[in-house]
């Protein structure tokens, strides 16, 4: 069951059900037990009162309401049964009805359910006493059981009414359960209502907040319900990191869309001047060029762009790696940049630095960060390349001189399309995706990177995982 | 005219200044905010095309700059990001118009003319001498009906001998209107381009329409003088 409003409601319910009921049966039994209790007592007085009536003389019984001349026996209310039983003998059997006992002598006193006349459901006491004899003012013996107590007194009365009794207030008491239970429902739906109502608005508030309007908080102060504050203040957290991360994709769409749309200015640029006009054949043929390669610097701001997307989990076909032989290839392979801009480049690494990971993904991870030495490094100068071992990984130290860096950038320089000076050299060279991408290449690779500026000096610091043999 | 294109992306700035040497500008160049600025600050363009986005300083502390120091060139700037916010800093700042990248290049060379016109004091694109109709947009030149054929940089010095109209302008100026930096042009180079201006304008037996103010330089005449 997936609404809260009708988990509560059906658990309320089925509980006051169950105490209506439980209660209902407890209060009908009680009241049906003191009903056949004073329905038994008044039984075993009613006995009691005519067993005084009788007299013994001689061998004779007489009954004091026929001497006073009333035909009428005792047991004269409807359907009511009274037998005398005298050594075996039905000596008085009243009533119109068969006897209702056949062999009395041998049942004991008490009390029990019996058929009446027109199979009417009946209950009668069975009275064992002793009769007063004549002239003798002896108190009968009654019900002691004894062995003397010879007579046997049968009295039975109809239990229909007090059935019928007992059935009007099963009756009330089921009324008086089914309305309490509907009441209570009804109580509890009010009050299920207007407790979750805390929670609808809630629900609408958190709604009313959209894309273009997250920096909007869920009121959690007061007049929200202790159970529910928690739970706002937890949503309202996830809104500020969702506005974080939104904020920040938003700048780096726009920071996508600069990017691209540098080079395309110059596309068109170039294609609307070669157009501009009727040219000759290598002017054009110029222009195809120029245009080739800004496709091509495109080209690889985008892919830059999805590698930097892509790398979220560690490589997983991981293999050794010697990272000396892949950072001295690629300085081998940058030679070019070196040569046109008089840089050098010192080594110290030392042999067997062995890594985990894809040689494809070092190349890239080096080639990157000695590019952007080369690149931002002054004309002429050094460029310093050092390893060590340290607490089980590979710290390697590239480090370049670079006087016009500005320290406060040193915090920014691994976020995407940041440039220490805008462009140190042309847009669409230098797009300030590479340390970005370095880092990027790192965490995928189990390690990390760090950069710092110190002497006017540009460092970055990279620590790989050691692979022991 | 000159125009000076301050930026860094190279094809953009060798497309903007190849379409505005091939209209009739003397255009010079920066790739970057420093020389940038030096060339800005010089005072000899007629337009600044300038990118916001620079290494070392960036088109807006340029802009800024120059206006501090009074120097009131006309500026247009170019820029990739599209920020409303971005606008509103380059215009208060001084700009005269405002492009975004990638921009039509047509647009560009006319909203170019647009500020050297208005540079000049009157934003019409047609100017009237005596019996020359000069049309500054199409840059052709009629007299009465007749279409009188000029090079660019002839046209170029006509269009600035008539905005400068009952003012003299030095052969110096002249010069420096015409030629870029890195034009080994002589200043002697004008008086031979005002002899073939005369030849194509001036009509036999009538007075030059091109007056020479020895020692000055040259005028054309203002209409009510």
């Amino acid at each position: 069951m997936s609404s809260l409003h009708a988990r509560l409601i059906t658990l309320v319910g089925v509980s006051v059900m169950l105490i209506f009921a439980i209660s209902g049966v407890v209060v009908c039994w009680l009241i049906e037990a003191s009903l056949w209790a004073e329905f038994d007592r008044g039984l075993r007085d009613h006995v009691a009162s005519i067993s005084q009536m009788v007299e013994r003389d001689q061998q004779e019984l007489f009954f004091e309401w026929q001497e006073a001349g009333g035909a009428k026996s005792p047991s004269g209310g409807s359907g009511e049964l009274l037998e005398v039983w005298d050594h075996g003998q039905n000596v008085a059997p009243f009533g119109r009805q068969p006897a209702l006992l056949n062999v009395p002598p041998v049942i004991s006193e008490g009390i029990l359910n019996v058929r009446l006349a027109g199979n009417q459901p009946g209950r009668a006491v069975i009275l064992k006493f002793r009769p007063r004899v004549e002239s003798d003012a002896t108190e009968v013996e009654g019900d002691d059981g004894n062995s003397d107590a010879d007579v046997t007194m049968v009295f039975a009365r109809p239990t229909g009414p007090l059935d019928a009794t007992v059935n009007r207030v099963r009756g009330v008491l089921a009324a008086v359960g089914i309305g309490g239970v509907l009441t209570t429902l009804a109580i509890v739906w009010f009050a299920v209502d207007l407790g979750l109502k805390p929670i609808d608005r809630t629900a609408a508030d958190i709604a009313a907040i959209g894309s273009d309007s997250l920096d909007q908080r869920i009121d959690d102060g007061n007049d929200q319900p202790w159970e529910l504050r928690p739970l706002i203040q937890t949503i309202n957290r996830l809104l500020g990191r969702l506005q974080v991360t939104l904020d920040r994709e938003r700048a780096f769409s726009a920071d996508v869309a600069h990017e691209l749309r540098t080079p395309l200015a110059g596309l068109r640029a170039k294609l609307d001047v070669a157009i501009s006009r009727s040219r000759s054949a290598p002017e054009y043929e110029k222009t195809i060029h120029e245009c080739l390669a800004i496709t091509q610097q495109t080209s690889a701001i985008i892919e830059s762009l999805l590698t930097t997307t892509k790398l979220t989990q560690r490589d997983p076909v991981a293999a050794p790696v010697d990272l000396q032989s892949v950072i001295l290839d690629t300085i081998e392979s940058s030679g070019d940049v070196m040569t046109s801009r008089h840089l050098t480049v010192s080594s110290e690494l030392p042999e067997g630095m062995l890594t985990l990971g894809t040689p494809q993904t070092f190349t890239m991870l080096f080639r990157n960060l000695i590019d952007n030495a080369a690149a931002y490094a002054d004309d002429g100068s050094v460029i310093d390349l050092s390893a060590d071992e340290t607490s089980g990984s590979w710290r390697v130290r590239i480090t370049n001189s670079a006087r016009d860096f500005p320290e406060r950038g040193i915090e920014n320089v691994f976020e995407r399309f940041w440039r220490a000076d805008s462009a140190r050299t042309e847009t669409g060279q230098h797009s300030g995706l590479g340390l970005p991408l370095c880092k990027r290449l790192a965490e995928s690779l189990g390690g990390q990177i760090h950069a710092s500026f110190l002497e006017q000096r540009f460092i970055v610091e990279i620590e790989l995982i050691k692979y022991d043999v | 005219m000159r125009a000076l294109v301050i930026e860094d992306y190279e094809p953009v700035r060798s497309a903007v200044v190849q379409a505005l040497t091939e209209d009739g500008f003397a255009v010079d160049a920066a790739m970057d905010g420093r020389d940038g600025m030096w060339r800005a600050k010089s005072g000899e363009h007629d337009v600044i095309i300038l990118d916001i986005m620079l290494p070392h300083t960036d088109g807006l502390e340029i802009l800024e700059s120059m206006r501090l120091q009074q120097q009131h060139t006309p500026v247009l700037l170019l820029t990739a990001r599209n920020e409303v916010e971005q606008r509103i800093r380059g215009l208060n700042g001084g700009a005269d118009d405002y492009l975004v990248k990638p921009f039509a290049m047509a647009e560009l060379i006319a909203r170019v003319r647009a500020l050297v016109r208005r540079s000049f004091g009157d934003g019409v694109s047609i100017i009237q001498v005596q019996n020359l109709r000069i049309d500054t947009s199409a840059r052709v030149l009629h007299r009465g009906e007749e279409l009188i054929e000029l090079s660019a940089l002839e046209f170029n010095l006509l269009e600035l001998l008539a905005r400068r109209r009952g003012k003299v302008v030095s052969r110096t100026e002249i010069w420096k209107r015409l030629y870029d930096m890195d034009s080994d042009a002589t200043s002697n180079v004008v008086d031979v381009y005002i002899g073939y201006l005369r030849k194509k304008i001036d009509l036999a037996g009538q007075p030059s329409i091109i007056v020479t103010r020895r020692g000055f330089g040259y005028l054309i005449e203002a209409a009510n003088s």
